[in-house]
Parts: C-alpha cells; sequence; structure tokens
C-alpha cells in the first residue's frame, strides 16, 4: 500500500487550496464558502505510472463537539480508541447524520495520515480542540499545516496549541508555495512514519526533476514562438481590403495569436489548464498591455544602444567568420565592414518605425512581414519569461488575475555575452542561415536561462 | 518495417505524423505519447522515434512512405524502362548505316565520353563540393533561386486547391522535408537519374555488341573542324587511359585514325587507293564500346552505390534536433509524473433563494445565542447591540456545537416568543451543520422566527461589526439553508 494523507481540518479554512497547490490542479473547486467539498477524493501521485502517494482531499468537520460527545460517552482506555472511532464509522456511514465527518474519517481509517490545516489568519479558540481530539482517536500519524487565508497573524497561539496534539507543525500557504515549498513540504512528511519515507524521497526527487523538465519544455515552445514569429509572413488578399492598417493589424493579430497560443502550451506545462490568458494581468506595467502597445516596447526589450551594440558585433563576428574563411588575408576588412553595417542597420531599425513591407503574390494578393524591429524578439523573449516566472510563483490554487510581481525586463539583466550570443543567433534565425543550427542554439540558450530563473526565484 | 533504422518510408511517414501533430493540440499529444511509454528505448532517441513511427504505421496502411516507395518504385521502373527504350534507340540512331558512308565514330564519342564527362563532373561540382564545404560558390543565388522556386511552389499549390482540408498538413508536411531533409531527397532524386543513365547506357553497350554480330559496319570520322588525325589520336589515347592496359585494341592507332578519315565530297576515305575493308575500319569497335562502358555505364553504377551510400549514412545519422522532435523525445523519454484522480467534484453554484428582506422595527428585543467560544462578554454584547442596533438583549445562551445545545436554546426562546434569534459568532464562523441542527430545531418550533447572524469582534474594549466580513461567502453560506427567514446584521442593515 502507498502512503496516503488526508487533508482535513475546520470547513472553509484552506483545505482545497492546499490540495490543489500540491496536486497542481486547478481544477479543484476552491470557493470561500463553506462545504464547497462534500466527499473525499483522492489525487495520486505517479511516476511512470507507479503511484507513489496518495493525498485525500475532505470535507471540514461541521460537528466535533457533538461527535466527541459520542466517542467520549462510553469510556475507553487508549488502546480502544481508535476502535471507538471506528463504531462511530460504522453507525454513522451511509445514515444521513454526521456525513462530512464519516467522509473525512473514511481514508484517516483506511490508513492516511493526518494532515490537519488551520487558518492562521484566525485567532486560536478552544472549539477547535475537539477536532484535535477526535484525529488523536484515530491514532494516525499527524502534522499541522498552518496556512493563511487572510491578513491576521496568530502563528504562535495556533503552534502552541497543535504542537500538543500534533508531531510537527509546518506554515504551507496554498497561495504562495511556489513548487520548491511543495517539494519541501514533501521532504517534510518522510518524519511521519518509516513507510512513506523512500516513495515521498522518490516523489521529491521526481518533482524536482518534472520542474527541469517543464523548463526544458518551456524553453522548446519559447524558442519555437521566436523563431516561427521572426519569421512569420502573412498572405493577404487585397479583395477583402486594402487599408494598409488592415493588413498590418491582420499580421499584428497573427502574431498575437502564435504568443497566445504558446503561452497555452506553456501554462499548460505547468498544469495550468483554466488560466484565462486574456485576463493576464501583470504587475510589470508594460506586460498588461498588449504585445504592440508603445508601453511595452518602451519597457521591455533592449534600449536602442544596447540594440546597436548588439548588431554592431554580430555584423563584426559575422564578417570575422569571413576573415578567418580567408586565413586573415582580408586583413580583417570582413570584420570591419560587418560591424558598420550590422551597426548601422539597427541603427536605423532601432531608430525608425520599420514598415511591415512584403510584396506582391499577384494582382489581388500580396505577402507582409516578417516583422523587422530588431527589438522585436527581445521584447517576445521578456514578456513569456516574465509569463513563466510568473507561472512558477502561481499556486493552483489562486484564481482570478494571473499577476507578475517582475520589475524589470529579463533582458537588460542578462549579461552582455549572452546578450551578444543572442542577439547573434536572433539574427542567424533572420537571415534564415543554417537555420537547424540556429534553432538548436536558441534552445539550448533559452533551456540554460530557463534553468537559472529558478535558482533566482529560489534567492 | 522491421530494419532498427529509419527507412525511407519510415522516415516519410514520421515527417507526416509530425506534421499531422503540428495541427493538433498540445494537450492531446501530450496524453497520446504518454500512453506510448512501451516504446521508449532509454536514451537511444533515434529508435525511440522510429518505434513511434511504426507504431502509427500499423494503423495506416496506406501511409505516405508506403505510398511514396510505391510511386518512387514505379518511377523508377519507369526510368529503367526509359533509359533501355533510349539506350537502345540512341545506339541505333548512331550506328545507321545505309552501305554508302561509315558511321562516324566522333558524335559517339562525343555523346558517350566527353557528355558523360561533363555530366559527372557537374554532379560532383554540385554533390561532393558542396558536402564537403556545405556551400558552392554563386551558392547564395542558388539559394534565392531555390527558395524563391520553392515558395512559388506552395503558393501554386495552394491557389490550385485553395479548399483542400489538409492544405495546412500538406504544407507543413512538404516545409519540412524541403528544410529538413533537402540532401536525401535530392539523393533520390538523382539516384533515379541514375537507373536511367544506367540503364540506358546498359542498353546501348549491348545494342551495340549486338548490332556488330549481325552487321558489318565500317567506321570511319569526319569533322567540319579542322581537325588533324594527331589530335584526334591524342584524343582517343587520353579517352582511352583508364583501359588502354586492356591491350593495343583498346585505343586506336593513329594509322587506324588516319586511315579512317572519311571525306564527304569524295564519298571516300581521305588516303585513296586504300583498301579499307571492313577488318581494318571495324578495328574501332572494341574502343567505342570501352567509352560507352567506361564513361557511360561504369560512373552511373559507381554514382549509383554512391548515392545509395549517402542516403543510408543520411538515413542513419538523422539526429531529428528540430523543434518538433525535440518535443516529441521530451514527451516520450521524460519521466511521466503525473497527479491522478477519480473525477472531480464540481463546485456547486450558488443558490439562488431570494432573500426575505427583515425589518427589525417589528421587535426590539432579541435573544443572544453566544456561538463557539466568542471571547466577547455578555456585557459588551448587550451594549453593543443597543448602540448600534438599538436591540434589547433579553437573554443570552452559550453554544459550542453540542447536541444539546439546541434544546437550551429552545427552552429561552419559549419563555420570549416575540424576541428575535440574534447569533453572535467570530467573523470566520460561516454557518455549517451544526448551526443547521438548531435552526431546524426552531422552525420545528416557529416557522417565522428571525435568525440573524451577528459577526463582532472585539475591538479596544468594545464589541464591533466585523470589518472585514466576506459578506459574498456569508451571503452563499446563509442563501444555501433555503430559509427566507435567515439574515445577517451587519452595520445595522440586513440582508
Amino acid at each position: 500500500m502507498i502512503p496516503s494523507f488526508a487533508v482535513v481540518g475546520r470547513s472553509n479554512k484552506g483545505k482545497s487550496s492546499i490540495v490543489a497547490t500540491l496536486t497542481e490542479n486547478d481544477r479543484i473547486a476552491v470557493a470561500a464558502t463553506p462545504r464547497t467539498t462534500t466527499y473525499s477524493q483522492g489525487f495520486t501521485f505517479q511516476v511512470d505510472e507507479k503511484p507513489l502517494f496518495t493525498v485525500f482531499d475532505t470535507p471540514g468537520f461541521e460537528e466535533a463537539p457533538t461527535i466527541l460527545e459520542w466517542l467520549k460517552a462510553v469510556p475507553v482506555t487508549a488502546n480502544e480508541r481508535r476502535g471507538r472511532v471506528l463504531e462511530f464509522y460504522n453507525n454513522f456511514q451511509g445514515s444521513g447524520q454526521f456525513r462530512y465527518e464519516c467522509e473525512l474519517l473514511k481514508p484517516i481509517l483506511d490508513g492516511a495520515s493526518i494532515l490537519y490545516v488551520a487558518d492562521a489568519s484566525h485567532p486560536y479558540r478552544a472549539n477547535f480542540e475537539s477536532e484535535f481530539e477526535i484525529l488523536q482517536w484515530t491514532g494516525q500519524p499527524s502534522l499541522a499545516l498552518l496556512n493563511q487565508i487572510g491578513e491576521g497573524h496568530y502563528e504562535a497561539d495556533w503552534k502552541r496549541a497543535l504542537e500538543q496534539y500534533f508531531r510537527k507543525v509546518l506554515t504551507f500557504n496554498a497561495h504562495t508555495a511556489w513548487v520548491q515549498d511543495r517539494i519541501q513540504l514533501i521532504q517534510e512528511l518522510t518524519f511521519l512514519s518509516d513507510d512513506t519515507r523512500e516513495p515521498l524521497k522518490a516523489a521529491a526527487r521526481a518533482m524536482k526533476r518534472q520542474l527541469d523538465n517543464r523548463l526544458r519544455d518551456s524553453a522548446l515552445v519559447l524558442s519555437k514562438l521566436i523563431v516561427e514569429s521572426l519569421r512569420f509572413e502573412l498572405k493577404i488578399d487585397e479583395r477583402e481590403s486594402t487599408r494598409e492598417a488592415d493588413h498590418s493589424q491582420a499580421f499584428l493579430n497573427a502574431l498575437r495569436e502564435h504568443e497566445t497560443k504558446a503561452q497555452k502550451e506553456i501554462a499548460a506545462l505547468f498544469g495550468f489548464h483554466d488560466l484565462n490568458l486574456h485576463a493576464v494581468d501583470f504587475d510589470l506595467p508594460a506586460v498588461d498591455q498588449d504585445l504592440f502597445s508603445k508601453e511595452t516596447w518602451e519597457i521591455l526589450g533592449l534600449s536602442r544602444k544596447e540594440l546597436i551594440t548588439i548588431g554592431t558585433t554580430s555584423g563584426a563576428v559575422a564578417g570575422g567568420t569571413l576573415d578567418a574563411m580567408v586565413g586573415g588575408a582580408s586583413f580583417m576588412v570582413g570584420t570591419g565592414i560587418g560591424g558598420i553595417v550590422g551597426g548601422l542597420g539597427s541603427a536605423y531599425l532601432a531608430f525608425s518605425e520599420p514598415a511591415l513591407g512584403g510584396f506582391k503574390l499577384g494582382r489581388k494578393k500580396r505577402t507582409i512581414g516578417p516583422y523587422k524591429n530588431p527589438n522585436f524578439p527581445w521584447v517576445l523573449l521578456d514578456r513569456e519569461v516574465a509569463f513563466i516566472r510568473a507561472l512558477l510563483r502561481r499556486t493552483h490554487a489562486q484564481r482570478g488575475e494571473f499577476v507578475s510581481e517582475d520589475r524589470q525586463g529579463f533582458a537588460s539583466s542578462m549579461g552582455s555575452k549572452y546578450k551578444t550570443r543572442l542577439g547573434f543567433i536572433f539574427q542567424g534565425i533572420r537571415w534564415n542561415v543554417k537555420l537547424r543550427s540556429f534553432e538548436e542554439n536558441l534552445q539550448s540558450e533559452l533551456t540554460h536561462h530557463l534553468l537559472e530563473l529558478v535558482d533566482k526565484i529560489d534567492a | 518495417m522491421g530494419s532498427d533504422r529509419f527507412t525511407m518510408p519510415d522516415l516519410l511517414d514520421y515527417e507526416a505524423q509530425i506534421a499531422r501533430d503540428s495541427l493538433a493540440e498540445p494537450g492531446v499529444l501530450i496524453a497520446r505519447d504518454r500512453s506510448l511509454k512501451n516504446i521508449l528505448v532509454p536514451g537511444n532517441k533515434t529508435k525511440t522515434l522510429l518505434a513511434w513511427t511504426r507504431h502509427f504505421q500499423i494503423t495506416d496502411s496506406n501511409s505516405a512512405g508506403a505510398t511514396a516507395k510505391r510511386s518512387y518504385d514505379l518511377l523508377a521502373f519507369a526510368a529503367i524502362v526509359l533509359g533501355i527504350i533510349s539506350g537502345s534507340g540512341l545506339i541505333q540512331a548512331m550506328l545507321h548505316y545505309d552501305g554508302t558512308q561509315p558511321v562516324n565514330v566522333i558524335p559517339l564519342v562525343a555523346i558517350y565520353a566527353v557528355l558523360q564527362i561533363v555530366l559527372l563532373l557537374n554532379y560532383i561540382f554540385k554533390a561532393f563540393v558542396y558536402r564537403l564545404f556545405k556551400r558552392i560558390p554563386g551558392g547564395a543565388l542558388v539559394y534565392l533561386l531555390r527558395e524563391a522556386g520553392s515558395r512559388w511552389m506552395q503558393r501554386r499549390g495552394a491557389s490550385l486547391a485553395p479548399n483542400l482540408p489538409q492544405k495546412e498538413l500538406i504544407k507543413a508536411y512538404t516545409r519540412r522535408l524541403s528544410q529538413l531533409h533537402r540532401p536525401l531527397l535530392q539523393n533520390h532524386a538523382w539516384k533515379i537519374i541514375q537507373d536511367f543513365g544506367i540503364a540506358c547506357h546498359a542498353a546501348s553497350l549491348l545494342t551495340f555488341i549486338a548490332l556488330l554480330f549481325f552487321n558489318d559496319y565500317t567506321f570511319g570520322w569526319r569533322t567540319t573542324l579542322q581537325l588533324e588525325p594527331e589530335w584526334l589520336h591524342q584524343i582517343t589515347k587520353t579517352l582511352a587511359l583508364p583501359f588502354a592496359w586492356l591491350g593495343d585494341f583498346a585505343s586506336p592507332s593513329l594509322e587506324l585514325i588516319q586511315k579512317s578519315q572519311f571525306s564527304r565530297f569524295q564519298k571516300s576515305f581521305v588516303e585513296e587507293g586504300l583498301d579499307l575493308g571492313a577488318r581494318v575500319t571495324a578495328a574501332w569497335w572494341p574502343f567505342l564500346a570501352l567509352i560507352i562502358a567506361v564513361y557511360g555505364l561504369l560512373p552511373r553504377l559507381i554514382l549509383w552505390v554512391i548515392l545509395e551510400v549517402f542516403i543510408k549514412s543520411d538515413l542513419k545519422n538523422l539526429n531529428f534536433h528540430d523543434f518538433q522532435s525535440a518535443a516529441l523525445w521530451a514527451r516520450l523519454s521524460e519521466e511521466k509524473a503525473i497527479w491522478t484522480n477519480d473525477g472531480l467534484e464540481q463546485a456547486r453554484p450558488p443558490s439562488d433563494q431570494q432573500l426575505y428582506k427583515h425589518s427589525l422595527s417589528e421587535t426590539r428585543n432579541c435573544v443572544v445565542l453566544r456561538w463557539r467560544d466568542l471571547p466577547i462578554g455578555e456585557a459588551l454584547l448587550n451594549e453593543s447591540l443597543k448602540l448600534r442596533f438599538a436591540l434589547n438583549s433579553l437573554a443570552f445562551v452559550n453554544a459550542r456545537g453540542l447536541a444539546t445545545d439546541a434544546d437550551a436554546l429552545i427552552r429561552i426562546l419559549d419563555k420570549y416568543p416575540e424576541a428575535v434569534l440574534i447569533v453572535a459568532c467570530d467573523p470566520w464562523e460561516l454557518p455549517g451543520e451544526a448551526l443547521d441542527k438548531i435552526r431546524l430545531a426552531l422552525r420545528s418550533r416557529n416557522k417565522t422566527k428571525l435568525m440573524l447572524f451577528a459577526p463582532f469582534e472585539e475591538h479596544e474594549g468594545q464589541a464591533l461589526p466585523a470589518k472585514a466580513l466576506n459578506k459574498t461567502a456569508w451571503q452563499h453560506a446563509i442563501q444555501a439553508f433555503r430559509d427566507p427567514y435567515l439574515g445577517l446584521l451587519d452595520a445595522g442593515e440586513s440582508l
């Protein structure tokens, strides 16, 4: 039998939020009203189809004092207490009376360890003790989690009380616990019993690997988005509209759709299925704006100076490659010319509003794109990295607005070496030369940066 | 099927499936590929992707690969048949002999040696030089022309079949093939050309030998150019270098060349008076046969083998580093750590029960139920109810949620039948099952007794109605009882 844990507590104290966060399931009903959960439901963590442990979401305690009164109505010794709880369960199960307590006790009587959830934002009250006692009577290993739903802070009172009934008391905020906190909690659970140690350790290791895999897969999606967006062209039928503005709008809308599709893919990688991407609201002033809004472009991406520097360097590197190919016989002319052309080209594009351009396909058709602005890939990169960071910080218990706490674009904070390298890759992708190797390079660069992101969040 | 390496049909099927996947939802792909764990060859991407491809081939007997293979085989067969016909026809045309003028060897040498050398050099230049240096001089121009051609083809294809439901799929497929496997496809095309070439030259050679048997040919040479026999001898000697070691017969002697020069005007060989019988002029044939074999047939055979090696090597060295393949490999190889459950309980929609609009003007008396250890004393509550709600507290009952709570409360309420019941509680103590039991006990006595929840908090020695109250949650919690005589006493107003 695999280890199992029943998340129990008073109604409306965040049990489902904790389960949603732990099991990365944004479809678990989480609501501020009581009795949202009416029966126990198990969530099993599997690695390659091998189940490692189960977490049960349970309904809340409703009538604990009455039940404790019932349990104590017959004097029993400590070794008979579990039997008495079982008797209670057998008596009332299916009767309609104490149905929530029967549901919550079911997994515990089947052998689940107890994770008692208390809301530390409310003051401690003695009436909770009947719940502690009932759980104590079951004889199962138990641990208390202090959740933080509201603004108040009463951890100390709660800790003093809970420590008398539970083997360990941990603080776990279902709305802020990101993946490392979840892994930490799983590791903490190993102390509950020897039997749980190995499967939980394996689960924690798998969760760490899963995070790396998700970031790698995100880098793949992000690389694909950048490559496709940089090379994107749209065929326009001028019979439908001859207005230039309509064509530009259609082109930009198609790029926006690319971005939304990629964001959905990335969100799905992190187990967010019901994220409303149209309601994305980043705290970063620019990112709550549209991909092509003026504000976005002013704050994200690189400055004109940086763009010109990178353009010059990329051109010089390209020219230098030619010099190297002729064994230096060109007296570094390639490097010089490449640098000048790259720098001037970047300066022109950075200071102008590059037209979408395009070419005629026929009398009534034309192709527009690709988008030439040198800052475009950087802005795109910044937005998606901010999106991934926000996903990493978001828990599956959170509902509503999707908020990024980023205050600065990612690209501008990169080292100049990385900037130059990425700039060179972006240029290679634009020019469509040796496409495969540039795609691979971009993917590995982004994987490297995204894996580093985790360490920064941790710090 | 069966080989543990990618064959061309496998690759075409793989790309077709990837193209199909590019139009599918990512979630569907993740679920599908996660269920294919048994095909994973740990650490071996190519073998895993091959097994993945073959998994789909089983269910698709008319796959793109199988269709392409059939078409390719048919094309190769057609090329061979065409080669045989054209090779045989060409040599027959070249050996046309009406008995008045000898067969001119110059065109034979030009077509079966010089042209073949030019074609061979062209191929070496295009294929080998490109393969070695990954570029050929003027490559940018070639690239632009090729890209323009490819784009034109795509547009034409799209405009020819605008309503084809699989238009996007075909575009994705051809784009992948042209971007990722162009050399492989080119080598296949070259191989078909070699099939034609081998068939053509083999047929030419065999027909040549057959015609020699059944005819009595006289060979000669003539040209408008002022070509001296010595020059021609030099050329033939050079051309015969690869096979001169076979013997003197393999290379025409200067004497033969001099003797077999033919003049159109005189309708005779240049050196008149000489008795040039078939025996002398026929001495050209071994050289001609060897020219066809060495410059026509042999290079084609060698090229065919080389192309086969290239194709095998390209198929063997497929690295699948493109985005879609990398994503597929990740789906198949990465550890599948997932949370499973048997089905989620759906959140219930809030009750649509309309709340009764209460009027406290009917009575100013109340009985207060202090719910679950509310740490505010009776005096403070009494004062607050009086000051803030103009309510007279007639009695106080403490309830901890025990079964006996309802009885105690009912006894008190029986004493004050006109009084409203105020449930004073902590602001987070939303009413649940325990309070419902009290409510039901109350309703058994009085169906319209007003029961109002009053969340209080203590602040600087005063009992105040809770400020930060989640009114929506309270409203939903009260509505869930579907009792119109329940309400929330909140800063002077009731729901």
